[in-house]
C-alpha cells in the first residue's frame, strides 16, 4: 500500500500547531509507554511543576479490527520508525538495533520525553511485546497482538500495556493529560493506524474554511 | 468565497470565507453550480443537533465542477461535472465494501464524539455538526470533497443540474426508505410527512411496485404534490384518528409498511405533545416521536417500519409492546447514497422520473437567511429551495 508519510506527518503537525491539547490528549500508544521514573530530576523546558501524588499502576486494553491482512499490519507496526506517522504525540522513533529503539515523545508546552525500549517477544505476523530498559526516564511494558478476524473481516488488533503513573513533574504533566482517559487515547492511536492502513490517509478538517 | 454559516438557533448568515484547499491525497475541490437546503438542515437551524460551532458552513446537497484534485485521485479529474453524495465514505472499509456507505468506519475525524454518544461512529457528513465530522458544507461557492474517488458521480452534460442535484440526498433517501419496505405486489405503503423525502418515497414506492401509497401530512400544498405523485392522502386537519382512518382505507389490515419521513421534530396534538415538549424543554427527551408511535400502531402485523426521518437522541413512550406483539421489522439510518446514485441516474436518464418536480423556489445564496426562515415556517409553499452560488 502506498503510504503518504509526508502528507500524514503534515496533517499531524498541522493539528498540533492549531490545537495542541486535543492532539496530545489523543496521544496514542506511546504515551502509555511513558512513565517518568522515581522522583529524581527531570529535564523540562520552561515549565515549573509540582511533584505528584503516587498512584497505582494502570492497565489499558484496546481492540480494533482493520480490514487488511495481519502480516501487512504487523510489518508496518514492526517498522517502528513509521509509528510517529499515525501516533500524534510521537516525535520520532529511532531503531538502534533489531531489539532496541530510542523514543522521543512531545508533551505539553514543548516538553519532550525520551526513553529506550526493547522488544521482549515477537512472533512474525502475530505479536510484538516491549518493555522500557532499566534506568530509563520512562517505564512501561506491553504487547500488541494481531489475529485474523473471522469471515474475511481482516485483522483484530489487541493492545495491552501497563504503566505506573510517575512520581515526577514531567510524568505528572503527561499523566494529567492522559489520566482522564488513557484508554481513549490509545483507541485514537489505533483508529489512526486503521484509517492509514485502510485508506492511505487520516481524515482531517484542519485548514478548511469557516465563517 | 461566499458560504452559508451557522451562528446559532435561527441564525444563519452568508459570509465571506477563504476558499477550501485539498488537504488529503484523495480530496477534490468542487466549484458548486447548484446547492439546496434540506429538511434535515432545519434540525440544525432549530438547534436540535448538538456540536455545531459558530461559523460552521452548512449544506450537504450540492453538485458542480471539479477544479482541484489531490495527487492520489485516479478516476476524477479537473473539469468533471459531478454530484456529491452527502455521506463521506472511504470506499475501503468493511462497511463501504458491503454498500453500507453511511456507516463508513474511517471518514469521521471526530469519531470519538459519536462513540461517546452512540457507542460507534458512522460516516462523516457535510455541514452536519462536529459529531458527524465537522466537514464544511455545500451551501458555498466551493467545497472540499474527501475520498473523491469513492463518492461523487459524473453526470452527462445533456442532463440539467436541476434533474440530477437530488441524487446527492433526497432522491436516494426516499428511494432507500421505499426499498426498506421490501415491497411485494399488492402492498399498500403509508408515508408520514410530505416534505421532499416523503415525496421521493411516494414516487419510489410506485417505482418499486407498490399497489397504493397513502400520504399523511397537514400542509395542503404538500398533500397536493403527493396526489400529483399518485398517492391517496390523509390530512391531520381532517381526521381525529390517523390510525383508524388508515384501517378504514385498507380493509382493516393496516398498511403493509409505514415510512416515517418526519423524524425527531414531529408536530403532534394533545396531551402527548405537552408531554414531549415538556420533556424536551427539560432535556429529558431530545426528540419528539409522534409519527413513530402512530406508525407502530397503524402498521399491519408482520409489517415494516422504515425510518428515513432523522432522530438524534432519546425518545420516550414508544409502544414497544405493540411492535413486539405485531412482529414488526424496523429499518432505518442515514442513506447509503453511493449505493443508489448510478441506479437512480439511470432511471432519470430513461425518463422514469424527473426529480426537479420538487423544486418550489430558486434563489441566490445571498438569500439563504430568508430561505431558511420561510422554509422553517413552511410559508409561501416552500418545499424545496435550490440556490446557485454564483448568481
Amino acid at each position: 500500500m502506498a503510504i503518504e508519510q509526508g502528507n500524514v506527518i503534515r496533517g499531524v503537525v498541522k493539528q498540533l500547531k492549531n490545537n495542541p491539547l486535543p492532539a496530545i490528549a489523543l496521544a496514542g500508544l506511546g504515551i502509555g509507554m511513558l512513565v517518568a521514573k522515581g522522583s529524581s530530576r527531570f529535564r523540562m523546558r520552561g515549565v515549573e511543576m509540582r511533584p505528584l501524588l503516587k498512584l497505582n499502576s494502570i492497565k489499558v486494553e484496546r481492540s480494533v479490527t482493520i480490514d487488511r491482512p495481519a502480516q501487512e499490519l504487523y510489518s508496518v507496526w514492526r517498522n517502528l520508525e513509521s509509528l510517529p506517522c499515525f501516533i500524534d504525540h510521537l516525535e520520532s522513533v529511532k531503531v538502534i538495533n533489531p531489539a532496541r529503539s530510542h523514543w522521543i515523545a512531545k508533551g505539553p508546552a514543548g516538553m519532550r520525553l525520551e526513553w529506550d525500549a526493547v522488544i521482549t517477544a515477537e512472533k512474525e505476523g502475530e505479536e510484538i511485546a516491549w518493555r522500557s530498559v532499566e534506568g530509563s526516564q520512562v517505564e512501561t511494558e506491553g504487547s500488541v497482538l494481531f489475529r485474523s478476524a473471522p469471515g474475511n473481516r481482516g485483522t483484530e488488533i489487541n493492545v495491552s500495556f501497563e504503566y505506573r503513573p510517575p512520581a515526577g513533574p514531567v510524568g505528572a504533566a503527561f499523566a494529567r493529560l492522559l489520566g482522564r482517559s488513557p484508554s481513549s487515547a490509545v483507541l485514537e492511536g489505533l483508529r489512526h493506524f486503521k484509517q492509514y492502513m485502510e485508506t492511505g490517509e487520516i481524515p482531517t478538517t484542519e485548514g478548511q474554511p469557516k465563517g | 468565497m461566499k458560504a452559508v454559516c451557522w451562528y446559532g438557533k435561527h441564525d444563519v448568515r452568508v459570509e465571506n470565507v477563504p476558499e477550501p484547499d485539498v488537504l488529503n491525497p484523495r480530496d477534490a475541490v468542487v466549484r458548486v453550480t447548484l446547492t439546496a437546503i434540506c429538511g434535515s438542515d432545519l434540525h440544525l437551524y432549530d438547534g436540535f443537533i448538538p456540536t455545531l460551532k459558530k461559523g460552521d458552513i452548512l449544506g450537504h446537497e450540492f453538485m458542480g465542477e471539479v477544479v482541484g484534485t489531490g495527487n492520489e485521485l485516479k478516476n476524477i479529474k479537473t473539469g468533471d461535472r459531478v454530484v456529491v453524495p452527502f455521506t463521506i465514505s472511504c470506499g475501503q472499509c468493511f462497511y463501504c465494501r458491503r454498500e453500507l456507505w453511511s456507516l463508513c468506519d474511517n471518514s469521521n475525524p471526530n469519531a470519538w464524539m459519536a462513540e461517546a454518544m452512540y457507542g460507534f461512529s458512522g460516516a462523516g457528513l457535510y455541514g452536519y455538526s462536529h459529531l458527524y465530522g465537522g466537514y464544511a458544507g455545500g451551501q458555498a461557492q466551493y467545497v472540499r470533497v474527501p475520498y473523491a474517488d469513492s463518492g461523487p458521480i459524473k453526470v452527462p452534460s445533456e442532463i440539467p443540474d436541476e434533474k440530477v442535484l437530488f441524487l446527492s440526498d433526497i432522491f436516494p433517501t426516499g428511494y432507500m426508505a421505499a426499498e426498506n419496505c421490501s415491497i411485494s405486489p399488492g402492498d399498500v405503503i403509508a408515508v408520514w410527512g410530505c416534505g421532499p423525502v416523503g415525496q421521493f418515497a411516494i414516487r419510489s414506492a410506485f417505482l418499486l411496485g407498490a399497489e397504493r401509497v397513502i400520504a399523511i401530512d397537514r400542509e395542503e400544498a404538500r398533500l397536493d404534490l403527493a396526489r400529483a405523485g399518485g398517492a391517496e392522502t390523509v390530512s391531520y386537519d381532517k381526521t381525529d384518528d390517523v390510525v383508524e382512518t388508515l384501517k378504514l382505507m385498507t380493509g382493516g389490515r393496516g398498511p403493509d409498511a409505514c415510512i416515517d419521513a418526519v423524524g425527531m421534530e414531529a408536530h403532534e396534538p394533545g396531551i402527548a405533545a405537552l408531554y414531549d415538549r415538556t420533556k424536551q424543554a427539560l432535556m429529558l427527551e431530545s426528540d419528539r416521536p409522534h409519527v413513530l408511535r402512530e406508525a407502530i400502531q397503524a402498521c399491519r402485523k408482520g409489517g415494516v417500519i422504515s425510518i428515513p426521518g432523522v432522530y438524534s437522541g432519546f425518545i420516550d413512550k414508544v409502544p414497544m409492546g405493540a411492535a413486539f406483539a405485531k412482529g414488526l421489522t424496523f429499518r432505518m439510518g442515514q442513506t447509503h447514497v453511493q449505493k443508489y446514485m448510478a441506479l437512480l441516474l439511470e432511471r432519470i436518464s430513461r425518463g422514469e422520473i424527473d426529480p426537479s418536480f420538487i423544486i418550489s423556489h430558486r434563489m441566490r445564496l445571498d438569500d439563504a437567511p430568508e430561505a431558511y426562515r420561510k422554509f422553517q415556517k413552511k410559508e409561501d409553499g416552500y418545499i424545496k429551495i435550490v440556490m446557485n452560488p454564483f448568481q
